[in-house]
């Protein structure tokens, strides 16, 4: 179920929010639970059980090296991940490797294997680094194991995370699936609603109405591509990646507010960033944190020599970048960004210093776009067939017809993008979010969501089924 | 303050998340809050039967979520009310199909594609098909029969000006109209593709096209069966029935659908108001006329000719009328059997008794120009050598 479908917005949410709100305080983690399930088997019934069963392993293997010392221990641990590991290589990345050993054998004349061309689990990447991150943090002893199968599960299956994350670290949230009537007051009810809707409005008019003429633009084969377009249709995905993501991640956020629970962040105004280190530190932060805590820190981090260090950063972001998808344009994409990390490091954030603010973003910013190119292609030859018309300086009648929507709509897009330079706005606004101190105030917002909600449910109802961008990774 | 948070909190979650719920209220007792079901083919499931396999694979659930969309009226108001909204505020509609083009004229986006030669099916597949229309002219005037073809325009075409600037700047390729006219013309049939006819009447005293309408205005169709008439009557020297309207154009609020039925499915909450249009009231003079026998095979431009009654008051009663060369008008009865499609027909058999054949495919539908008529006919003519 997505988010942004009728199903979600109107019976699933309301009737499920309606019950938790009234449920015992004992009760809460259970129906939760169960709504979770449901949410996740409303879009992908025949993997909730490989997902549950797969839970069990964790939440017992984690008992048992938890009491285990020495070499045991060790092993029992290994060997959990080794299990999360392989499901997501078998899921995830077993058909890309299947396709490119068909064409390394293709080379040498040998027949290939028949294609097995097994089924992508929906949130398989978000739920695997969640159970490692259980692992991890109870392997460093960082938090205690959970005793309750019903409370691990729940930190796994949260419905508003499931999905496309935002990715919390189970050390972030362990205590809240114990204890949260801190939370589970009017004021976090009140904010969750506006963030939910500021989510979904980001998702549903922002991001949805670019989307339309991206598809179109990146439709265009790569020879016929002019520059305007090939430009337009970039920039316009860089926004429409952005809202889509950040929305799906407001509108978690924000449901799990409504239920008590806080979540990290996973966006702070991305596209302001002056380097491309900054940069993710702004974009997908809890993606940024899981690979520092779990992978960077583990290869030995920053206090290693520089070659070990840029190997670590190298190793780091073609992970990442293959964490987001089974194919070679997402590798080249995490390689592209870890290559920028280590100019960085090296000399490039010194060079860039002295431009200025403005024209630091606007390099960072243009080091993104040609990532997304890469991110957004179908494949490598048409992610440089299109840069190549990027800088092709031919002119021709543009291709897509850009209508007075999709100019509004990208202009708000630049404004709500870039609106975080201005000095100390990136930080009230989060403030603005939360602040449910004045009746005046909440009244306001109140009114703004629900002209926005409105205007989501508009956009909804006429759309077809508009799948999240981030579903698939 | 408390309490005021939870009732604001408990309003803003009722107003949004209950909208399923207020809304077929606030509708029953205020019936201008009210929408009419969706127009068009948006979201065409119907209600899907439980079936596990089809919910393992997710497409139960995709199905049910495309007919709540059919059936709840709240969802039909909202369709509507994302129309408006684009429509005020930006001038255009959400609508795949369809451009919102100078006064309210909306224009179908398929008919351009073609003006511009998107759908382009290339030279030899033209000639390939004019090639056996002239095979089946041939077999038609050895045995003193006729053949004629008519290729209307489409709306775009015709009213390039009323289109939205980028596709009226949009660059023409090689189109199917261009290359099925100079064909014809090299083959000399017998051809009417109203060019003349649109040119000549564009600017007349009434529209030839209605805002919300894909074919002719009833007006449009009068001035088009003249052009017809006045073909055959020369070409041809049968002395068909004339037509008396000129004095009889009676200007009125839209009376047919066809004027409005581009609108139809554009699912407007508040339509634009539209002209009013020319409605002649046609009186044909079938005294000593020739009443000549007709096949007309055509797509929904002829289709409308036939529902107005001009081809029947034009031609001889036994004149069918075979739609996309499939459905048969009026059907035929053969032992007691209703047949509908012409497949149960032997193509070459209808013809012993015909006069004339009339041809017509739209601009648009060059690129499927005769939907198998041509060669059926073809084979036929073949096979009876």
């Amino acid at each position: 179920m997505v988010f942004s479908s009728i199903h979600f917005l109107l019976y699933f949410l309301p009737i499920c929010l309606l019950i938790y709100f009234f449920l015992p305080k004992d009760w809460k983690n259970g129906f939760a639970l169960l709504a979770s399930v449901l949410f996740y088997a409303w879009g992908a019934p025949k993997f909730i059980v490989l997902i549950g069963f797969s839970m069990v392993i964790d939440f017992y293997l984690v008992q048992l090296f938890n009491e285990a010392v020495g070499k045991l221990r060790k092993r029992l641990f290994r060997f959990s991940v080794a299990i999360n590991v392989l499901l997501l290589l078998i899921f995830k990345y077993f058909n890309f490797f299947q396709a490119n050993a068909n064409l390394l054998l293709d080379s040498f004349g040998i027949p290939p294997w028949r294609l097995l061309n097994i089924a992508l689990p929906i949130g398989i990447s978000f739920i695997t680094f969640q159970k490692i991150s259980y692992l991890i943090d109870c392997y460093d002893k960082k938090v205690e194991p959970q005793r309750s199968l019903v409370n691990y599960s729940l930190y796994i299956l949260l419905f508003p995370q499931l999905i496309a994350g935002p990715i919390v670290r189970y050390k972030e949230i362990a205590a809240q699936l114990i204890e949260r009537s801190e939370q589970d007051n009017i004021d976090y009810k009140l904010s969750g609603f506006f963030r939910f809707i500021i989510g979904l409005a980001k998702k549903v008019l922002i991001a949805d109405t670019l989307g339309i003429v991206v598809d179109q633009i990146f439709g265009i084969p790569g020879a016929e591509m002019g520059m305007m377009m090939a430009w337009i249709g970039i920039v316009a995905y860089s926004f429409q990646i952005y809202f889509d993501f950040s929305g799906y991640s407001d509108m978690a956020i924000g449901i799990a507010r409504m239920m008590g629970f806080v979540f990290p962040e996973n966006f702070n105004f991305p596209y302001i960033s002056k380097n491309i280190t900054e940069f993710w530190r702004r974009w997908h932060i809890t993606l940024s944190n899981w690979m520092r805590d779990y992978l960077y820190i583990p290869l030995g981090g920053n206090k290693v020599s520089n070659k070990r260090l840029y190997f670590n950063l190298c190793t780091v972001f073609l992970i990442s970048g293959l964490w987001h998808g089974a194919a070679w344009t997402f590798i080249f994409w995490g390689a592209f960004h870890g290559l920028f990390l280590i100019l960085d490091r090296l000399f490039l954030i010194n060079l860039m210093k002295p431009l200025g603010v403005i024209p630091q973003t606007i390099l960072t910013f243009f080091i993104v776009l040609i990532g997304w190119v890469f991110f957004r292609s179908e494949n490598f030859g048409y992610a440089l067939s299109y840069i190549g018309a990027m800088f092709s300086f031919e002119t021709s009648y543009p291709q897509v017809y850009l209508s007075s929507k999709f100019w509004v709509v990208f202009l708000l897009a630049i404004l709500f993008s870039f609106i975080g330079l201005i000095p100390k706005f990136e930080f009230s606004v989060m403030k603005w979010y939360t602040q449910t101190n004045r009746i005046s105030l909440i009244t306001f917002k109140a009114t703004i969501s629900l002209i926005l909600g409105m205007l989501c449910l508009i956009q909804v109802f006429s759309a077809d089924f508009n799948p999240f961008i981030y579903f698939r990774f | 303050m408390q309490a005021v948070k939870y009732i604001i909190f408990g309003l803003v979650f009722t107003l949004f998340f209950g909208v399923l719920i207020y809304m077929p209220l606030l509708q029953h007792f205020n019936p201008t809050l009210q929408a009419d079901k969706l127009g068009g083919a948006r979201f065409s499931d119907d209600k899907p039967h439980y079936w596990a396999w089809a919910w393992l694979d997710g497409s139960y659930q995709k199905k049910y979520q495309n007919y709540l969309k059919n059936e709840n009226d709240v969802i039909s108001t909202f369709v509507r009310l994302n129309t408006q909204l684009d429509y005020n505020l930006f001038g255009e509609i959400p609508h795949e199909d369809l451009l919102m083009g100078k006064d309210n004229y909306l224009m179908p986006k398929s008919s351009w594609i073609a003006a511009v030669g998107k759908d382009f099916i290339g030279a030899d597949k033209v000639n390939e098909k004019v090639n056996k229309l002239e095979i089946i002219n041939n077999y038609l005037t050895d045995r003193g029969k006729k053949l004629l073809i008519l290729t209307p325009p489409n709306k775009s075409a015709a009213m390039w000006d009323y289109l939205p600037k980028y596709y009226r700047d949009h660059p023409k390729g090689d189109c199917n109209r261009t290359f099925f006219k100079n064909a014809f013309k090299e083959k000399t049939l017998n051809v009417i593709d109203f060019e003349h006819f649109i040119g000549a009447n564009n600017n007349g005293p009434y529209p030839l096209y209605p805002q919300g309408g894909l074919h002719w205005t009833y007006y449009g169709y009068t001035l088009a069966a003249d052009t017809i008439r006045n073909y055959i009557v020369d070409q041809f020297g049968w002395n068909l029935p004339s037509m008396d309207w000129k004095e009889r154009v009676e200007v009125k609020k839209l009376d047919r659908h066809s004027d409005r039925e581009l609108y139809a499915t554009a699912n407007f909450f508040n339509e634009p108001e539209l002209d009013s249009l020319p409605y002649p009231n046609i009186k044909y003079n079938r005294d000593s006329a020739d009443l000549i026998k007709v096949l007309g095979v055509g797509d929904s431009y002829y289709k409308l000719l036939y529902d107005y009654g001009i081809h029947e008051g034009l031609f001889h009663k036994d004149s069918p009328f075979w739609y996309y060369a499939s459905t048969l008008f009026p059907p035929v009865y053969r032992k007691g059997k209703k047949l509908n499609n012409s497949g149960d027909l032997d193509v070459l058999e209808v013809l012993d008794d015909k006069d004339l054949v009339i041809l017509t495919v739209v601009e648009g539908n060059l690129k499927t120009f005769g939907w198998g008529w041509v060669e059926r006919m073809f084979l036929a003519i073949e096979a009876s050598k």
